[in-house]
Protein backbone atom coordinates (compact mmCIF):
# COMPACT_ATOMS: atom_id res chain seq x y z
CA UNK A 1 0.00 0.00 0.00
CA UNK A 2 1.26 3.47 -0.84
CA UNK A 3 1.29 5.89 2.11
CA UNK A 4 -0.59 9.13 1.53
CA UNK A 5 1.62 11.93 0.18
CA UNK A 6 3.00 14.02 3.04
CA UNK A 7 2.24 11.35 5.62
CA UNK A 8 5.06 10.40 7.97
CA UNK A 9 6.57 7.07 7.04
CA UNK A 10 8.16 6.61 10.44
CA UNK A 11 6.90 6.37 13.97
CA UNK A 12 8.47 7.78 17.13
CA UNK A 13 7.76 5.67 20.20
CA UNK A 14 8.51 6.61 23.79
CA UNK A 15 9.13 3.25 25.47
CA UNK A 16 7.56 2.79 28.87
CA UNK A 17 10.13 1.82 31.43
CA UNK A 18 10.43 0.87 35.05
CA UNK A 19 13.97 2.13 35.05
CA UNK A 20 13.09 5.56 36.43
CA UNK A 21 11.57 3.90 39.51
CA UNK A 22 14.64 1.81 40.06
CA UNK A 23 17.18 4.61 39.74
CA UNK A 24 15.32 6.92 42.09
CA UNK A 25 16.05 4.73 45.08
CA UNK A 26 19.50 6.17 45.66
CA UNK A 27 22.76 4.34 46.20
CA UNK A 28 26.51 4.75 45.93
CA UNK A 29 28.14 7.51 43.89
CA UNK A 30 29.58 6.58 40.46
CA UNK A 31 33.14 7.00 41.78
CA UNK A 32 32.41 4.51 44.55
CA UNK A 33 30.91 2.08 42.03
CA UNK A 34 34.00 2.36 39.83
CA UNK A 35 36.30 1.81 42.83
CA UNK A 36 34.31 -1.26 43.81
CA UNK A 37 34.49 -2.61 40.26
CA UNK A 38 38.22 -1.88 40.02
CA UNK A 39 38.76 -3.78 43.26
CA UNK A 40 36.87 -6.68 41.68
CA UNK A 41 39.08 -6.49 38.58
CA UNK A 42 42.14 -6.66 40.86
CA UNK A 43 40.69 -9.83 42.39
CA UNK A 44 40.00 -11.38 38.98
CA UNK A 45 43.55 -10.50 37.89
CA UNK A 46 44.72 -13.29 40.20
CA UNK A 47 42.77 -15.75 38.04
CA UNK A 48 43.60 -14.12 34.73
CA UNK A 49 47.08 -15.68 34.71
CA UNK A 50 45.42 -19.12 34.59
CA UNK A 51 42.89 -18.05 31.95
CA UNK A 52 45.71 -16.61 29.87
CA UNK A 53 47.67 -19.84 30.17
CA UNK A 54 44.67 -21.72 28.76
CA UNK A 55 44.12 -19.16 26.01
CA UNK A 56 47.81 -19.36 25.04
CA UNK A 57 47.64 -23.17 24.88
CA UNK A 58 44.70 -22.87 22.48
CA UNK A 59 46.57 -20.25 20.45
CA UNK A 60 49.75 -22.36 20.21
CA UNK A 61 47.79 -25.49 19.25
CA UNK A 62 45.99 -23.50 16.55
CA UNK A 63 49.31 -22.17 15.25
CA UNK A 64 50.79 -25.68 15.10
CA UNK A 65 47.82 -26.86 13.06
CA UNK A 66 48.14 -23.91 10.72
CA UNK A 67 51.81 -24.74 10.20
CA UNK A 68 51.62 -28.50 9.73
CA UNK A 69 48.29 -28.89 7.97
CA UNK A 70 48.34 -26.76 4.80
CA UNK A 71 45.41 -28.69 3.33
CA UNK A 72 43.06 -27.11 5.89
CA UNK A 73 44.72 -23.75 6.11
CA UNK A 74 41.54 -21.68 5.89
CA UNK A 75 39.88 -23.51 8.80
CA UNK A 76 43.08 -23.48 10.83
CA UNK A 77 43.64 -19.77 10.19
CA UNK A 78 40.09 -19.14 11.43
CA UNK A 79 40.79 -21.13 14.62
CA UNK A 80 43.95 -19.13 15.21
CA UNK A 81 42.05 -15.89 14.58
CA UNK A 82 39.42 -16.90 17.17
CA UNK A 83 42.12 -17.66 19.75
CA UNK A 84 43.92 -14.37 19.12
CA UNK A 85 40.60 -12.49 19.08
CA UNK A 86 39.72 -13.77 22.57
CA UNK A 87 43.09 -12.67 23.93
CA UNK A 88 42.79 -9.30 22.18
CA UNK A 89 39.42 -8.68 23.85
CA UNK A 90 40.37 -9.79 27.34
CA UNK A 91 44.03 -8.99 27.92
CA UNK A 92 43.66 -5.21 28.01
CA UNK A 93 41.08 -5.32 30.78
CA UNK A 94 43.68 -6.95 33.01
CA UNK A 95 46.54 -4.63 32.15
CA UNK A 96 48.15 -6.66 29.33
CA UNK A 97 47.93 -3.82 26.83
CA UNK A 98 50.94 -5.01 24.80
CA UNK A 99 49.50 -8.51 24.51
CA UNK A 100 46.16 -7.13 23.37
CA UNK A 101 47.85 -5.03 20.71
CA UNK A 102 49.98 -7.89 19.37
CA UNK A 103 46.87 -10.10 19.22
CA UNK A 104 45.08 -7.30 17.37
CA UNK A 105 47.89 -7.15 14.79
CA UNK A 106 47.74 -10.93 14.32
CA UNK A 107 43.94 -10.79 13.93
CA UNK A 108 44.35 -8.10 11.28
CA UNK A 109 46.67 -10.30 9.21
CA UNK A 110 44.44 -13.38 9.56
CA UNK A 111 41.24 -11.47 8.82
CA UNK A 112 42.32 -9.16 6.02
CA UNK A 113 44.57 -11.51 4.05
CA UNK A 114 42.47 -13.33 1.48
CA UNK A 115 44.42 -16.56 2.06
CA UNK A 116 47.25 -17.41 4.43
CA UNK A 117 50.21 -18.76 2.46
CA UNK A 118 53.59 -20.20 3.47
CA UNK A 119 55.24 -16.78 3.27
CA UNK A 120 52.83 -15.47 5.91
CA UNK A 121 53.83 -18.09 8.47
CA UNK A 122 57.03 -16.35 9.67
CA UNK A 123 54.98 -13.21 10.35
CA UNK A 124 52.44 -15.27 12.29
CA UNK A 125 55.29 -16.94 14.19
CA UNK A 126 56.79 -13.56 15.16
CA UNK A 127 53.44 -12.58 16.67
CA UNK A 128 53.05 -15.85 18.54
CA UNK A 129 56.61 -15.62 19.89
CA UNK A 130 56.09 -12.02 21.01
CA UNK A 131 52.89 -13.03 22.78
CA UNK A 132 54.74 -15.86 24.55
CA UNK A 133 57.38 -13.42 25.80
CA UNK A 134 54.81 -10.91 27.04
CA UNK A 135 53.00 -13.64 28.97
CA UNK A 136 56.18 -15.27 30.33
CA UNK A 137 57.66 -11.93 31.43
CA UNK A 138 54.26 -10.61 32.56
CA UNK A 139 54.69 -7.37 30.64
CA UNK A 140 51.76 -5.24 31.76
CA UNK A 141 50.82 -1.57 31.49
CA UNK A 142 51.09 0.81 28.60
CA UNK A 143 53.75 -0.47 26.17
CA UNK A 144 56.93 1.62 26.13
CA UNK A 145 60.53 1.03 25.07
CA UNK A 146 61.34 -2.38 23.55
CA UNK A 147 57.80 -3.80 23.76
CA UNK A 148 56.51 -0.75 21.91
CA UNK A 149 59.21 -1.12 19.25
CA UNK A 150 58.37 -4.80 18.83
CA UNK A 151 54.67 -4.01 18.44
CA UNK A 152 55.41 -1.31 15.87
CA UNK A 153 57.60 -3.78 13.97
CA UNK A 154 54.91 -6.46 13.96
CA UNK A 155 52.24 -4.01 12.83
CA UNK A 156 54.53 -2.86 10.04
CA UNK A 157 55.18 -6.47 8.95
CA UNK A 158 51.44 -7.09 8.75
CA UNK A 159 50.90 -3.94 6.70
CA UNK A 160 53.58 -5.07 4.26
CA UNK A 161 52.14 -8.59 3.95
CA UNK A 162 48.70 -7.15 3.29
CA UNK A 163 50.10 -5.15 0.37
CA UNK A 164 51.23 -8.34 -1.43
CA UNK B 1 32.02 11.25 35.11
CA UNK B 2 28.56 12.57 34.32
CA UNK B 3 26.27 13.72 37.14
CA UNK B 4 23.43 11.74 35.58
CA UNK B 5 25.01 8.38 36.39
CA UNK B 6 22.83 6.33 38.66
CA UNK B 7 23.44 3.30 40.84
CA UNK B 8 22.50 -0.06 39.39
CA UNK B 9 21.20 -1.60 42.60
CA UNK B 10 18.20 -3.75 41.88
CA UNK B 11 18.89 -4.15 38.16
CA UNK B 12 18.99 -7.48 36.39
CA UNK B 13 21.29 -8.07 33.42
CA UNK B 14 21.97 -10.68 30.81
CA UNK B 15 25.60 -11.08 29.73
CA UNK B 16 25.84 -12.70 26.33
CA UNK B 17 29.33 -13.80 25.27
CA UNK B 18 30.80 -17.04 23.96
CA UNK B 19 33.95 -16.54 26.04
CA UNK B 20 33.35 -17.67 29.61
CA UNK B 21 36.08 -15.44 30.99
CA UNK B 22 34.57 -12.43 29.27
CA UNK B 23 31.21 -13.37 30.80
CA UNK B 24 32.74 -13.70 34.25
CA UNK B 25 34.51 -10.36 33.94
CA UNK B 26 31.35 -8.52 32.87
CA UNK B 27 29.28 -10.33 35.48
CA UNK B 28 31.64 -9.44 38.32
CA UNK B 29 31.87 -5.79 37.24
CA UNK B 30 28.07 -5.50 37.00
CA UNK B 31 27.70 -7.04 40.45
CA UNK B 32 30.24 -4.55 41.77
CA UNK B 33 28.06 -1.81 40.27
CA UNK B 34 25.18 -3.13 42.38
CA UNK B 35 23.32 -5.39 39.95
CA UNK B 36 21.46 -8.01 41.93
CA UNK B 37 20.89 -10.49 39.11
CA UNK B 38 23.27 -11.32 36.27
CA UNK B 39 22.28 -14.11 33.89
CA UNK B 40 24.70 -15.55 31.36
CA UNK B 41 24.47 -17.21 27.97
CA UNK B 42 26.99 -18.16 25.27
CA UNK B 43 25.01 -17.38 22.11
CA UNK B 44 22.05 -15.44 20.79
CA UNK B 45 19.52 -18.28 20.82
CA UNK B 46 20.23 -19.09 24.48
CA UNK B 47 20.07 -15.36 25.18
CA UNK B 48 16.58 -15.04 23.69
CA UNK B 49 15.39 -17.85 25.97
CA UNK B 50 16.82 -16.12 29.03
CA UNK B 51 15.23 -12.80 28.05
CA UNK B 52 11.84 -14.53 27.76
CA UNK B 53 12.27 -16.39 31.02
CA UNK B 54 13.93 -13.81 33.31
CA UNK B 55 13.09 -10.48 31.63
CA UNK B 56 16.32 -8.68 32.57
CA UNK B 57 16.53 -4.87 32.52
CA UNK B 58 19.39 -4.77 30.00
CA UNK B 59 21.68 -6.98 27.92
CA UNK B 60 25.45 -6.78 27.49
CA UNK B 61 25.92 -8.62 24.20
CA UNK B 62 29.09 -9.66 22.38
CA UNK B 63 29.04 -9.38 18.61
CA UNK B 64 30.94 -12.49 17.50
CA UNK B 65 29.25 -15.66 18.72
CA UNK B 66 28.14 -18.90 17.13
CA UNK B 67 25.72 -20.19 16.07
CA UNK B 68 23.64 -17.01 16.58
CA UNK B 69 25.78 -13.87 16.67
CA UNK B 70 25.06 -10.61 18.45
CA UNK B 71 23.62 -8.79 15.44
CA UNK B 72 21.10 -11.56 14.79
CA UNK B 73 20.20 -11.64 18.49
CA UNK B 74 19.46 -7.90 18.44
CA UNK B 75 17.43 -8.17 15.22
CA UNK B 76 15.37 -11.02 16.64
CA UNK B 77 14.78 -9.22 19.92
CA UNK B 78 13.75 -6.01 18.17
CA UNK B 79 11.73 -7.46 15.28
CA UNK B 80 10.27 -10.87 16.13
CA UNK B 81 6.51 -10.74 16.53
CA UNK B 82 6.73 -12.78 19.71
CA UNK B 83 9.72 -10.87 21.11
CA UNK B 84 9.19 -10.55 24.87
CA UNK B 85 10.98 -7.20 25.20
CA UNK B 86 11.55 -5.37 21.89
CA UNK B 87 12.60 -2.17 23.69
CA UNK B 88 15.30 -3.93 25.73
CA UNK B 89 18.36 -1.72 26.38
CA UNK B 90 21.34 -3.38 24.70
CA UNK B 91 25.05 -2.62 24.96
CA UNK B 92 27.03 -4.39 22.24
CA UNK B 93 30.68 -5.23 22.89
CA UNK B 94 33.33 -6.42 20.46
CA UNK B 95 37.08 -6.64 20.05
CA UNK B 96 36.53 -5.74 16.39
CA UNK B 97 35.29 -2.17 16.63
CA UNK B 98 35.59 -1.13 12.98
CA UNK B 99 33.37 1.56 11.51
CA UNK B 100 31.49 -1.13 9.58
CA UNK B 101 30.77 -3.17 12.73
CA UNK B 102 29.61 -0.12 14.66
CA UNK B 103 27.27 0.80 11.78
CA UNK B 104 25.92 -2.77 11.55
CA UNK B 105 25.25 -2.85 15.29
CA UNK B 106 23.56 0.56 15.24
CA UNK B 107 21.39 -0.42 12.28
CA UNK B 108 20.40 -3.66 14.01
CA UNK B 109 19.08 -1.50 16.88
CA UNK B 110 21.63 -1.54 19.69
CA UNK B 111 21.52 1.30 22.22
CA UNK B 112 25.24 1.55 22.90
CA UNK B 113 28.48 0.13 21.56
CA UNK B 114 31.58 -0.68 23.60
CA UNK B 115 34.98 -1.69 22.22
CA UNK B 116 36.85 -4.46 24.02
CA UNK B 117 38.96 -4.62 26.09
CA UNK B 118 36.34 -3.18 28.40
CA UNK B 119 37.13 -0.88 31.29
CA UNK B 120 34.94 -0.44 34.36
CA UNK B 121 34.45 3.25 33.66
CA UNK B 122 33.44 2.73 30.01
CA UNK B 123 31.09 -0.14 30.85
CA UNK B 124 29.32 1.93 33.51
CA UNK B 125 28.89 4.85 31.13
CA UNK B 126 27.47 2.67 28.35
CA UNK B 127 25.15 0.76 30.66
CA UNK B 128 23.74 3.92 32.19
CA UNK B 129 23.35 5.50 28.74
CA UNK B 130 21.50 2.39 27.51
CA UNK B 131 19.22 2.41 30.56
CA UNK B 132 18.38 6.09 30.10
CA UNK B 133 15.04 6.17 28.27
CA UNK B 134 15.38 7.25 24.62
CA UNK B 135 12.73 7.38 21.89
CA UNK B 136 12.51 4.44 19.51
CA UNK B 137 12.05 4.90 15.78
CA UNK B 138 10.15 2.52 13.54
CA UNK B 139 10.47 2.75 9.77
CA UNK B 140 10.04 0.09 7.14
CA UNK B 141 13.71 -0.80 7.38
CA UNK B 142 14.66 0.07 10.97
CA UNK B 143 13.39 -0.40 14.49
CA UNK B 144 15.49 0.69 17.43
CA UNK B 145 16.66 3.60 19.57
CA UNK B 146 16.77 6.94 17.79
CA UNK B 147 20.12 7.02 16.01
CA UNK B 148 20.17 10.83 16.12
CA UNK B 149 21.96 11.78 19.29
CA UNK B 150 21.33 15.50 19.02
CA UNK B 151 19.09 18.00 17.30
CA UNK B 152 20.95 20.44 15.10
CA UNK B 153 19.37 23.86 15.55
CA UNK B 154 18.53 25.50 12.25
CA UNK B 155 19.30 22.36 10.20
CA UNK B 156 18.34 22.79 6.58
CA UNK B 157 18.35 19.73 4.38
CA UNK B 158 16.45 16.61 3.42
CA UNK B 159 14.72 14.55 6.10
CA UNK B 160 16.26 11.16 5.43
CA UNK B 161 13.53 9.34 7.33
CA UNK B 162 10.97 10.91 5.01
CA UNK B 163 13.16 10.09 2.03
CA UNK B 164 13.01 6.36 2.80
CA UNK B 165 10.68 4.21 0.65
CA UNK B 166 7.01 4.98 1.31
CA UNK B 167 5.41 1.73 0.16
CA UNK B 168 4.42 0.93 3.69
CA UNK B 169 1.04 0.67 5.34
CA UNK B 170 0.20 2.45 8.56
CA UNK B 171 -0.24 -0.99 10.10
CA UNK B 172 3.29 -2.01 9.16
CA UNK B 173 4.67 1.15 10.75
CA UNK B 174 2.80 0.52 13.99
CA UNK B 175 3.87 -3.08 14.33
Amino acid sequence: MQAPKGAKNFQVIEPTSKIADKVSRGGPEPAAMISRAEAKIDEIKQDYGKWLEEDMKILLAAFDKLRIDPANRKTNARALFDAAFDIKGQAGTFGYAALSRIAKSLCRLLEEKAAIVDDDLPVVLHHVDAMRVVVADQIVGKPVGIPLEVIAGLESLVSKRLLR
Amino acid sequence: MSESLAPLDGFAFLVLDDNRYARKTARDILRAFGANEVHEAADGAAGLNIVAQHRPDAVICDLMMTPMDGIEFVRRLRHDEDSPLPFMPIVMTTANASAATVAAARDAGVNEFLAKPITTDALLRRVVAALTPRPFIRTRVFFGPDRRRKTIAGFIGPDRRQAEPVDVSAEEIRR
